[in-house]
């Protein structure tokens, strides 16, 4: 029984944090066809601003943390009007620019901050122990609420307001939204202000536990990609369920084999969907 | 007899003009040293540090045999294709005539047959994996070139903490139950798989053990399974490793268990900054050196060091300072800078380094123990404090048990 509570438990917390990672990259990638490779360097970003704004400036951490979040999106903005719409229609080029951003992004990060593990602070600094079983810290069960609740409020905003209709009919059909007087260029500026943002909120919440460093970009990019593949791209459900699977796979395999062997097993379950389903889990089907 | 001193004469003049030339040579002569080191990473920056440091001291006193002393740096980035393209730098861009440095096992494995080809005495002061010696002890010819100055293979330094789980947490404290977590890198799983023996042997029992990716940052299920399994002390193996996930973790989730064993990122003050002050009571292994007195030098470096770099010295700092000083001490008792000749004066040298004594096997092995080197193991007790507790010898300050064990 304690076993499958700290299965539950923990599992949740790693797909909450994968699924917050993904949804943003998924999100660009499904309304505007971006796959922004820079997108976890919105992650790292998040970490260093609240560290720059709580621990150097001294900055109240509610305060730093708005900051923080609005700032990582504002950069969203830049990106995607400097970088990426100038070469959109070339989507290798927008590949190649991107992770050119993030690799300027890393030496800058290094040239500013050096190669040293920031200590970014966290909302909570306690122990909980949840169910009366399961011990863990309480800055990732706070990641996790905050993590639900920016996916329920961004199923809410693209499915209940007026910009998220417009953000699916980009979404479904640009010419078409274009016609009916949706500006999809500021469609797309909006959903990278929502994708760096939800980035940021990650690296801001997810820091406090692991530090920040230049590199921690690198590998929350690939676990992005493979959720984001796996659950089909521009699927939000999809991306969902996918950042459950890989998640829990982790969780699992740690708890009953090694957790070396999470990642042979995560990539044996990628390669599979992707051989039976080359669409992802919930990804449209392209037609030949 | 008039041919005779002809002759002599001529041989005489040949030599004065042979003895002119080669002091020409010699006063001209820098001496190339080469660091292939991670230079972002705390070991390539205690390895940068502790060389320039010995090469400006060696260099205002004259240098070595007379020659300066020029010191050039190649980034290995802490793996192995890089670690190829900083040794070949090194030999074929600055024509180093030696070469020291180094960290991971792995990028040292796949340096080896390119410092070998090049022939240049290699003083390693990072890598710990035994597989470097081994290489001398079965081609001796092609790898006698290897020397490790900087620290003890992992074997050994396996051995030592089987040594500090007996004497300090089973004799003294009275813990017996152990889990090992080792971060997935060649060195770490060699040691993992040693420790696993020689704990059971010196009577304790590894209740949990696993192998871990370095870049993981989550250790929520390892750290259930250890509760679970009645571990007292966490031992972890862990090099490149950030380290801080993982005693941040430790401290937030107040796991039950003391933690010790061997984290590079915890030897140095900044650690305290890292993980906001979570190390508190973590103890480590420092495996080259440390404020204890290992020698007459060790702690005038150890402060000088930090007062010039606002920083404590990591083990390689400790190893390259003294693979310089080590280089400088056999080539003045031969008189010569000839390879061949250094590699034979470096199998029966016996000097006293910063760190402790420095002997070699005939794998070109440091000697471990009181004969040789020692590891000390320190614990951090504050920020810039880091009380050394064993060998009690040397001990600086008392154990302390983490606060939330206390509690119980």
């Amino acid at each position: 029984m304690n076993v499958l509570l700290e299965i539950l438990v923990y599992g949740a917390v790693q797909s909450a944090v994968y699924a917050m990672l993904a949804l943003g990259f998924c999100l660009i990638f499904g309304v505007a066809g971006v796959v922004n490779l820079a997108h976890t360097t919105f992650f790292m970003i998040g970490a260093y601003l609240i560290y720059t704004l709580t621990s150097l400036a001294n900055i109240p951490l509610p305060l730093g943390l708005v900051c923080a979040i609005f700032g990582t999106g504002l950069l969203g903005i830049a990106v995607q009007h400097f970088a990426i719409k100038p070469l959109i229609k070339s989507e290798y080029s927008v590949m190649m620019i991107t992770i050119a951003l993030a690799f300027f992004c890393q030496e800058l990060v290094l040239s500013v901050f050096g190669p040293v593990d920031r200590n970014v602070k966290g909302f909570i600094d306690e122990k909980l122990t949840v169910f009366g079983l399961v011990d863990i810290d309480a800055q990732r069960i706070l990641t996790l609420v905050v993590a639900v609740l920016l996916i329920v409020l961004l199923w809410w905003f693209i499915n209940r307001t007026k910009m998220g209709n417009a953000i699916m009919a980009v979404a479904q059909n640009r010419e078409g939204a274009t016609f009916v007087g949706i500006n999809a260029t500021r469609i797309f500026l909006v959903v990278m202000f929502i994708s760096a943002c939800l980035a940021a909120v990650a690296g801001a919440f997810i820091a406090p536990t692991v530090g920040a460093r230049p590199h921690m970009w690198e590998n929350p990019l690939v676990r992005c990609f493979a959720v984001v593949v796996l659950g089909g791209l521009g699927s939000l459900e999809g991306t969902i369920l996918a950042a459950l699977i890989i998640g829990y796979t982790e969780v699992i395999v740690s708890f009953t084999l090694s957790s070396y062997l999470s990642e042979l097993v995560i990539l044996g379950i990628f390669m599979t969907v992707l051989i039976v389903r080359p669409s992802g889990l919930l990804g449209r089907r392209q037609e030949a | 007899m008039g041919g005779l001193r002809k002759f002599s004469v001529m041989a005489l003049a040949a030599a004065f003009l042979v003895s002119l030339a080669g002091s020409a040579i010699s006063a001209e002569k820098v001496i190339r040293w080469g660091v292939a080191a991670p230079l972002q990473k705390e070991a390539g920056i205690g390895s940068k540090n502790a060389t320039i440091m010995a090469a400006r001291e060696i260099n205002a006193k004259g240098g070595i045999l007379g020659h300066k002393v020029e010191v050039f740096f190649a980034d290995d980035e802490a793996r192995p294709e890089a670690g190829i393209q900083a040794v070949k730098k090194l030999i074929f861009q600055d024509k180093v005539d030696f070469i020291s440095g180094g960290w991971l096992s792995g990028v040292g494995l796949a340096q080896a047959d390119h410092i070998f080809n090049a022939k240049k005495l290699w003083l390693s002061v990072g890598p710990a994996t035994p597989k470097l010696a081994q290489m001398v002890k079965s081609n001796y010819d092609r790898a006698k070139y290897f020397f490790r100055v900087g620290c003890v293979n992992s074997d050994y330094f396996a051995y030592d903490m089987a040594v500090f789980a007996e004497e300090f947490y089973k004799k003294k404290l009275g813990l017996t139950k152990i889990a090992l977590m080792a971060e997935s890198s060649v060195w770490a799983r060699e040691m993992a798989t040693y420790l696993k023996t020689a704990f059971n042997k010196k009577g304790m029992q590894i209740v949990y053990m696993d192998v871990f990716d370095p870049k993981r940052t989550d250790f929520s299920p390892q750290f259930a399974k250890i509760r679970r399994s009645g571990a007292q002390v966490l031992f972890t193996v862990q090099a490149a490793s950030p380290g801080v996930p993982l005693t941040k973790q430790w401290a937030e989730t107040q796991l039950p268990v003391h933690q010790a064993g061997y984290s590079l990122s915890s030897q140095v003050f900044n650690f305290w900054d890292k993980t906001g002050g979570k190390c508190y009571t973590e103890v480590t292994q420092l495996i080259n050196g440390g404020r204890a007195p290992l020698s007459p030098g060790t702690i005038p470096f150890y402060d000088n060091y930090v007062k010039e770099f606002d920083q404590c010295p990591p083990y390689t700092a400790f190893g390259s300072y003294d693979a310089l000083y080590l280089l400088k001490y056999v080539a003045e008792q031969i008189k010569s800078l000839d390879t061949d000749k250094l590699i034979k004066a470096l199998e029966k040298v016996d000097y006293q380094g910063v760190a402790g004594r420095i002997r070699f096997t005939k794998d070109h092995e440091e000697v471990y123990g009181e004969e040789g080197k020692l590891p000390v193991w320190i614990q951090w007790q504050g920020a810039r404090k880091m009380e050394v507790i064993f060998p009690f010898k040397y001990a600086t300050g008392k154990y302390i048990t983490p606060p939330w064990i206390k509690k119980k």
